[in-house]
């Protein structure tokens, strides 16, 4: 289980919180759905999870451990998936799971685990940047799953690839969760969230202004998720 | 241990497929090596450098012109070529043996102010350099005055001509009889300094600092593309980042120190140009190399934390090392510069390895003699990697 209760974040020189009293309890074995416009405070709050970035205040606990006393121990526990492919493009496939795995403190048994889980057997001695950009996308993944870790942190793991990819990407989520692994997921396709979260917060200028089980944010009379997003972040562009 | 060795094999792994950087710090130092070496060969020899190419157009064609051009036929600083390949043209004036002969009687006349009617005519090429132009004018003046004065003693005086041959013998400033030899820092004789003892060091150093702009791009590449982020949430802290970046380039710089001191001795020589002596201390071969690779990859790493871009890493790494090379006497010789220019190399750390290194090679001298300049360059690259560390805390 993560626990985030109270968590506040303001950058240097900022007119506002990038993070406004946040508190999230995602349980353990589920997938939990992160919504929110450009800017409303997504990246900011799994940086503070992966201690990337210091929180003002709040309290956070990853399973028993707590973020202030235990962050090497949390990361050692935590598999992180950015959005950008954060893998070296110069090297093989395998070359980038051997080293990370490494890094990790990872086996061999936890290589052939995130090879299995992505789908990648047949690509490991394939330069990572001449992969084809779904293929990438899961090399990405497995790198996130070489510890086996007991969560996940994925920051939209599923940007720019095709819709065969986002397929096979969802079900590999919704099946590590069904292992066990509590997962955080970001993104901004809607039909995403439906297909693999059972709980959903909707983040906007630092703060939650809806959280709960999907079925029940939608049964407020919403025709779908985008519809209830819009209604509760406005129309307007957040980049302008 | 397994995770330092981890990145430090992933960063080698990276430099070894990035061929730009292969080229930067292994080709184009042994090119300039190459080229350098030969092309100043010349000017580190001080026979060579007088051997000027010079045209005679005997305009006279008395008896003492042809003296005077045989003479300057037989100058040993002097080569009789044809007019279009000469750096100094001489015409031998109408009237020249006729004047020359009679100079003497209207001494008087001269000393009392008479303009004398000139003797030779003697053009420059505009690309000569001023010390050479000085060096043949000396050469010509002592040439004529010694055609001038033979004739005087032997016709005018009456000397027999076995008296005028000691005479030209002991005047002949070649015939001195001084002993010049270059001392080493330990006193012992040593070989004169030639150029691929100036070039091997100089463009192995230059080669060592070029490191910055592999080291830095390959830094904000990884920054970019989101590893560093990954790193980090995978516990690699800054000093586990700096050191597995930091060994690889050593041994890169090890290399690149071997390679460049082979071509030095076995390939120079091949090609025509000197053979490089090493001196008597290869440890302080390798005290002064390691020092100036740990001053190089503290720069580099200092360069990556600053910069955003690769295209910044590329032009600030090459431009600090251009700058750093021109003012350290790495492209130009420290010992051509005036003196004002010598005293600026000092603030360049590429100066202080030079002088390490000559200080084995060229100076005979042992590790101990380069603790100083080691010193210098350790404190260079201790100061850069204190702001390094401050950049990266900073910045993340």
């Amino acid at each position: 289980m993560i626990k985030i209760a109270h968590l506040s974040k303001r950058y240097h020189g900022a007119a506002s919180a990038a993070l406004d009293d946040v508190s999230l309890t995602i349980d353990r074995g589920h997938v939990f759905g992160l919504l929110g416009p450009n800017g409303a405070g997504k990246t900011t709050l799994i940086s503070i999870l992966t201690g990337m970035l210091q929180k003002d205040v709040g309290d956070i606990r990853v399973g028993d451990l707590s973020l202030d006393r235990d962050l090497p121990a949390i990361r050692r526990r935590i598999g992180y998936v950015p959005q950008q492919l954060a893998f070296y493009p110069s090297l093989t496939a395998g070359e980038n799971l051997r080293i990370f795995s490494t890094l990790s403190g990872g086996s061999g048994e936890q290589i052939r685990f995130s090879v299995e889980t992505a789908n990648l057997g047949r690509h490991l001695d394939q330069a990572a940047g001449t992969l084809s950009g779904g293929l990438q996308r899961r090399l990405n993944l497995a790198i996130g799953l070489l510890g086996k870790p007991d969560f996940l942190l994925l920051d939209e793991p599923t940007v720019g690839v095709d819709p065969q990819s986002r397929h096979f990407l969802i079900q590999t989520i919704r099946s590590l969760a069904q292992q066990g692994i509590t997962v955080l997921y970001t993104t901004h396709y809607m039909d995403e969230i439906e297909r693999a979260c059972e709980r959903i917060a909707i983040l906007d200028h630092g703060r939650i202004i809806a959280e709960g089980p999907l079925k029940t944010l939608l049964a407020q009379g919403d025709a779908n998720l985008e519809a209830l997003f819009l209604r509760l972040t406005q129309h307007g562009t957040r980049d302008d | 241990m397994a995770r330092f060795l981890a990145l430090c094999s992933k960063e080698l792994l990276l430099l070894l497929r990035d061929k730009h950087g292969l080229l930067v710090l292994f080709v184009v130092p042994a090119s300039f090596i190459l080229i350098m070496s030969l092309a100043l060969q010349d000017a580190f020899n001080p026979q060579s450098m007088l051997r000027i190419h010079v045209a005679i157009s005997n305009l006279d064609g008395g008896q003492l012109s042809h003296t005077l051009e045989k003479a300057l036929r037989e100058s040993p600083g002097l080569e009789i070529t044809a007019t279009g390949d000469a750096q100094v043209h001489v015409r031998i004036l109408k009237g020249f043996s006729e004047l020359l002969a009679t100079r003497y009687d209207f001494a008087d006349d001269y000393i009392q102010g008479e303009s004398e009617p000139t003797l030779l005519q003697v053009s420059y090429s505009p690309g000569i350099p001023p010390q050479l132009k000085a060096a043949v004018a000396l050469t010509l003046r002592q040439v004529v005055q010694s055609v001038q004065s033979d004739y005087l003693l032997e016709t005018v005086l009456g000397y027999p001509r076995d008296k005028i041959r000691l005479l030209r013998y002991v005047n002949d400033p070649r015939h001195l009889p001084i002993a010049e030899n270059f001392v080493a820092q330990n006193g012992h004789r040593m070989q004169a300094p030639t150029s691929v003892q100036q070039n091997v060091p100089a463009w192995l150093i230059f080669a060592i600092f070029f490191t910055v702009i592999p080291l830095a791009t390959t830094f904000v590449i990884e920054r970019g593309q989101g590893s560093l982020l990954r790193l980090r949430a995978l516990n690699v802290t800054a000093v586990e980042l700096f050191a597995s970046k930091a060994l690889p380039y050593y041994i890169v710089n090890m290399v690149q120190m071997l390679l460049m001191l082979a071509i030095g001795i076995w390939l120079v020589p091949l090609l025509g140009g000197d053979r490089l002596t090493l001196g008597q201390s290869p440890a302080g071969l390798w005290l002064i190399g390691s020092a100036t690779s740990f001053a190089a990859i503290s720069l580099a790493l200092l360069v990556a934390v600053v910069v955003r871009t690769t295209v910044q890493a590329t032009i600030a790494g090459g431009a600090i090392s251009l700058i750093l090379a021109a003012l350290g006497g790495i492209m130009v010789p420290k010992m051509v510069m005036p003196p004002a220019m010598q005293r600026l190399t000092e603030i360049s750390p590429m100066a202080w390895s030079l002088d390490g290194f000559w200080a084995i090679v060229l100076r005979q001298g042992g590790w101990q003699d380069v603790l100083p300049q080691a010193g210098m360059l350790m404190l260079f690259g201790l100061l850069s990697l204190t702001f390094a560390g401050y950049f990266y805390r900073h910045h993340q």
